[in-house]
């Protein structure tokens, strides 16, 4: 028998109180979502293919908000809020969330340039109902961005690309935390972020785009299973305390989200939908509709899981 | 170069938690927060019963993990090698908390991270930690871990055994335990946070 009692106990002890809350598992999903989607129609732009016009302007408008709803959550999970503005005066260059703060910034800045091109053609502004004083900068930065539209491109495809690993690299240069202590978690990041910027873009397009965008879907999601089954194997090879970690994946509470939303739900049958609509059988457009949706749900389920999984195992 | 260290001897300490009480009252911690967490372990069947009591607090690593997350330099380690906390500098990230293996962080009701400094301001003044000056047994001793004459380095030389907890973080703590019946936990049976179903 033995008996332990614990005097001085901290939240932190308490497994219901975890360090990191929800907010900072929605903030990894949106900034993956946001390099994914600089990456993606990045690479769509630069292949000057006009079927995907609607889709690159989406992303471009999207993109900014979606990454200002992510600070936000970074800004809720700060317990000092007031300090907010020293992760802008300080570079640690040791430190992940150092970097990711600077890539924020410059991703922010990439995407202002990017909306400002795209905004002069939506109907807001064509209908002159913003503001004079508010058009004549945005239509200005608009054509400075544009005259430097390939640089832009390229400038995209490597931040978007650094801001969608650096969610992954956050976690995996944590050791306190076997769950992830693997160097495969920012790759996967990366890709579920690519996927989930590809699904995003999928609600918005013609059918005809959409149609031509699932080669590309499926390989992500072929990708993305395969870059899950390294994750695990390099825990399973791992130490003593990162193949026990894996252990947390098994059982509820976070196996079955795992399993049913992220793997079954996020991967599986919208790989499926999408090898049904590549073979052209016939499939209900309300069930093609729905493989997106799923994908963005398993992508988001995943930064859940993981996140919140991983502050319970401890070394 | 010093090396600041701590050894508490697990045969002397009472559980008399005057440590605590004199840790809370000398660095003004909130209620419902510790910087010292106590640990009473009984092992066996009555009555044939081994009773350990164990204070865990931060243990001043000497490659601390908490120190390189940190993204605005508010968590650093000084050459003696104190790590402390520049609240003015923190921002609450709560990066360094999920960093400690030994979960010894917490978030001060004000919003920045808090956890024991050695008593670094009593240091500064030629005084000893306040869990260690106050010790109705002599049970902890601190020092120069560099200095052989040094309490801490007398203690540990003295003790049949020395050992910190769960060395597989490879952060090397420098708090030692002394003296230990009972094994000390480590990543092979799960550390403290693991065993209460962290």
């Amino acid at each position: 028998m033995t008996e332990t009692d614990l005097t001085g106990l901290n939240p932190i002890t308490h497994p219901e109180l975890a360090t990191w809350e929800w907010p900072v598992a929605v903030y990894l999903f949106l900034g993956g979502l946001v390099g994914g989607l600089m990456i993606l129609v990045a690479v769509l732009r630069l292949r000057r293919d006009r079927t995907f016009d609607q889709a690159v302007r989406i992303a471009d408008l999207w993109a900014l908000p979606l990454l200002a709803a992510g600070l936000v959550m970074l800004f809720l999970d700060l317990s000092y809020k007031l300090h907010a503005w020293r992760f802008f005066v300080t570079f640690q260059v040791t430190s992940a969330m150092s970097w990711g703060s600077w890539i924020l910034l410059v991703a922010g800045l990439v995407l202002i340039l990017r909306a400002s091109i795209s905004l002069p053609s939506t109907r807001v502004m064509a209908s002159g109902r913003l503001p004079r004083w508010l058009r004549r900068p945005i239509t200005a930065v608009g054509g400075w961005a544009e005259a430097r539209s390939r640089t832009l491109d390229w400038a995209s495809i490597v931040v978007g690309a650094a801001l969608a690993l650096y969610t992954g690299i956050l976690l995996s240069t944590i050791p306190a935390r076997p769950l992830w202590d693997s160097v495969v978690l920012a790759p996967l990041f990366l890709v579920s972020g690519v996927a989930a910027a590809g699904a995003f873009v999928c609600l918005y397009i013609s059918a005809e785009a959409h149609r031509r965008l699932i080669p590309v879907a499926i390989s992500l999601c072929a990708l993305e299973l395969a870059l899950i089954a390294a994750f695990f194997a390099t825990l399973a090879l791992g130490t003593k305390a990162t193949s026990r970690a894996l252990g947390i994946l098994g059982g509820w509470p976070f196996g079955a989200p795992f399993w049913v939303v992220v793997i079954a739900g996020g991967l599986l049958v919208p790989l499926s939908i999408e090898t049904s609509e590549l073979r052209r059988r016939s499939v209900p457009p309300a069930v093609s509709r729905a493989a997106p949706v799923l994908k963005l749900i398993g992508s988001a389920g995943l930064r859940f899981v993981i996140v919140l999984a991983g502050l319970q195992t401890v070394m | 170069m010093t090396r600041y260290a701590m050894a508490s001897d697990v045969e002397r300490c009472l559980g008399c938690q005057a440590c605590l009480v004199a840790c809370k009252t000398e660095n003004e911690v909130p209620d419902d927060r510790y910087r010292l967490r106590m640990r009473e372990t009984v092992v066996g069947r009555f009555p044939d019963l081994v009773a350990e009591t164990r204070l865990e607090q931060c243990f001043h690593c000497d490659d601390p993990p908490c120190v390189p997350v940190c993204p605005t330099g508010a968590t650093y380690q000084t050459d003696d090698g104190l790590v402390l906390i520049d609240p003015e500098k923190c921002t609450g990230c709560k990066a360094c908390v999920t960093a400690c293996p030994y979960g010894m962080r917490y978030v001060h009701p004000g919003g920045w991270i808090d956890k024991c400094s050695f008593c670094d301001h009593r240091l500064e003044q030629g005084l000893g930690p306040a869990c260690v000056d106050t010790c109705p047994t002599g049970a902890r001793a601190f020092g120069d871990l560099e200095d052989p004459s040094s309490p801490v380095s007398i203690a540990i030389a003295g003790a049949r055994s020395s050992e910190v907890l769960n060395p597989s973080t490879e952060a090397e703590p420098s708090l030692f335990y002394l003296n230990c019946r009972l094994p000390l936990t480590d990543g092979e049976e799960g550390s403290v946070l693991s065993e209460i179903g962290a």
